[in-house]
């Protein structure tokens, strides 16, 4: 081989190099979390819920970055999405999935308020070395609480996190699974005393209808 | 009344006859392993061992954390075999998690007596436990972790072969504590300590021999022995001749 046969060939390898990464980064599926939970163990609270998840919820997928190794989404979206879905139907004695926005939509029938989880952050941390053996999974969840026409009466941060041994980070075994998991944990303590959570959800429902009756009063007054 | 137990084992030692042949050294020293001392105690609630009823099973859980401090997948699942060879029905352990779902996560589990008592008060909690047939919990804390280590080896490769030189030694501890839990009557059936030490060496020439302390698998066949002599398996019962 020439000497000017070379750097053409270094031009090929670095080009089909570059291609079959970009094919394997466009090809990559993402990492998933289990999407099927145990049916969890709750004392109904009695009220009648509505629940909003939008889309950014539904399919928010998080792009990892590691320090060393390949780039990697993360679909935490549709595990939330059941997560839940099926958590807050156990938890309350009734819940209505809305498919539209609180304030985009005519208060629905039979709703008392409405709970809207967002998810603010999603972070992963994979083992570095031999004394590093665990991967984490850290996941910001948002619930908002809304009256039927979509005021905010109550927010609840869920900073949930999960750890598992090895660097796998998805399947049902994993840290990011027990990070959607312990949302559910989380949930399960904000909830845990039904009466106290009535009692505020009704103190806080009758706050906003007599500050929007005092603006209707307002503003029928005003010439 | 409470009764103290306390028991000593030292794990076998190296031993390398002379005339031996190299694979031989190799394999004997495979088998062989590096000492460990394990110290194990037992302290019982009742003084006498509590008899497993038939159909009644035994669940071994890592106490659950939040922080770094959570006892291995797989020592908890050494425990549980060690369990199921010495005649006791082990009921899964993430299967009993799952039932009680979402109260055994690391956010909810209980970590004290009173807190474990007063989520088996819940009926739901209650009910969903009945069905599992679990009576009896072993809960699992603590950790194996490298405490020391030191040496240096070398290894290299060329065309005309490779090899290693060189000597390199660590020390491991592996320190867990045992609560055995009877949830139909809420009470402690007993609780037991153990600490395993042992230091591994690894001389290489040529080839590197292993001498590996095993003080995972000592303390896991300790807690085992124990909480064997606390729970007594049912009878089995044998079909009339005939």
């Amino acid at each position: 081989m020439s000497d000017c046969d070379r750097p053409s060939r270094r031009v090929l390898l670095s080009t089909l190099f570059g291609v079959v990464a970009l094919l394997v980064g466009c090809s990559a599926k993402p990492v998933v979390p289990a999407t099927e939970f145990p049916e969890p163990v709750l004392v109904r609270v009695p009220a009648s819920m509505g629940l909003y998840m939008d889309p950014r919820f539904r399919t928010y997928e998080h792009v990892d970055k590691p320090p060393k190794g390949f780039e990697q989404k993360v679909s935490v979206g549709p595990a939330s999405q059941v997560l839940f879905t099926e958590f807050l139907a156990a938890q309350f004695r009734s819940l209505t999935v809305l498919s539209q926005a609180p304030d985009e939509q005519a208060p629905p029938a039979g709703v008392e308020a409405i709970l809207q989880p967002v998810i603010e952050d999603v972070q992963i941390a994979s083992p570095r070395g031999d004394q590093d053996e665990f991967h984490e999974a850290w996941i910001k969840y948002r619930l908002n609480l809304r009256d039927p026409r979509g005021r905010l009466l109550a927010a609840w941060e869920i900073a949930a996190y999960g750890k598992h041994r090895g660097a796998l980070i998805g399947g049902n075994h994993s840290g990011l699974t027990a990070a959607v998991r312990d949302a559910a944990a989380g949930m399960a303590l904000i909830f845990r005393d039904g009466a106290a959570f009535r009692q505020r959800l009704e103190t806080a429902l009758a706050a906003t209808t007599s500050s929007a009756s005092d603006a209707d009063r307002g503003a029928s007054a005003t010439p | 009344m409470s009764t103290m137990m306390r028991a000593r084992r030292v794990g076998p030692g190296l031993r390398l006859g002379p005339g031996l042949g190299p694979g031989l050294v190799l394999g004997a020293a495979l088998l062989l392993g590096g000492c460990v001392n394990t110290k194990v105690e037992q302290l019982r609630q009742g003084g006498h061992a509590v008899r497993v009823g038939a159909g009644e099973s035994v669940v071994v859980l890592g106490r659950r954390h939040r922080g770094d401090r959570e006892s291995e997948a797989s020592f908890n699942r050494c425990v549980a075999d060690s369990l199921r060879k010495r005649r006791l029905q082990i009921h899964p352990d993430q299967a009993f998690v799952d039932a009680l779902f979402p109260w055994l996560e690391p956010r909810t589990a209980p970590v004290s007596a009173q807190a474990l008592n007063n989520l088996f008060d819940r009926p739901d909690i209650a009910a969903r436990v009945r069905a599992t047939g679990v009576r009896f919990l072993v809960w699992v804390d603590g950790e194996t972790e490298k405490i020391d280590s030191g040496g240096s080896m070398g290894c290299a490769i060329s065309p005309a072969g490779g090899g290693c030189m060189g000597f390199g030694w660590w020390e491991k501890e592996s320190r867990y504590e045992v609560s055995i839990w009877d949830v139909h009557n809420r009470s402690a059936v007993g609780k037991i300590t153990v600490n395993a030490s042992g230091t591994s060496y690894m001389p290489a020439i040529i080839v590197p021999i292993p001498m590996i302390a095993r003080t995972e698998s000592a303390a896991c066949e300790g807690i085992a022995a124990q909480v064997g002599e606390l729970l007594a398996p049912a009878p089995r019962v044998s079909a009339p001749p005939g």
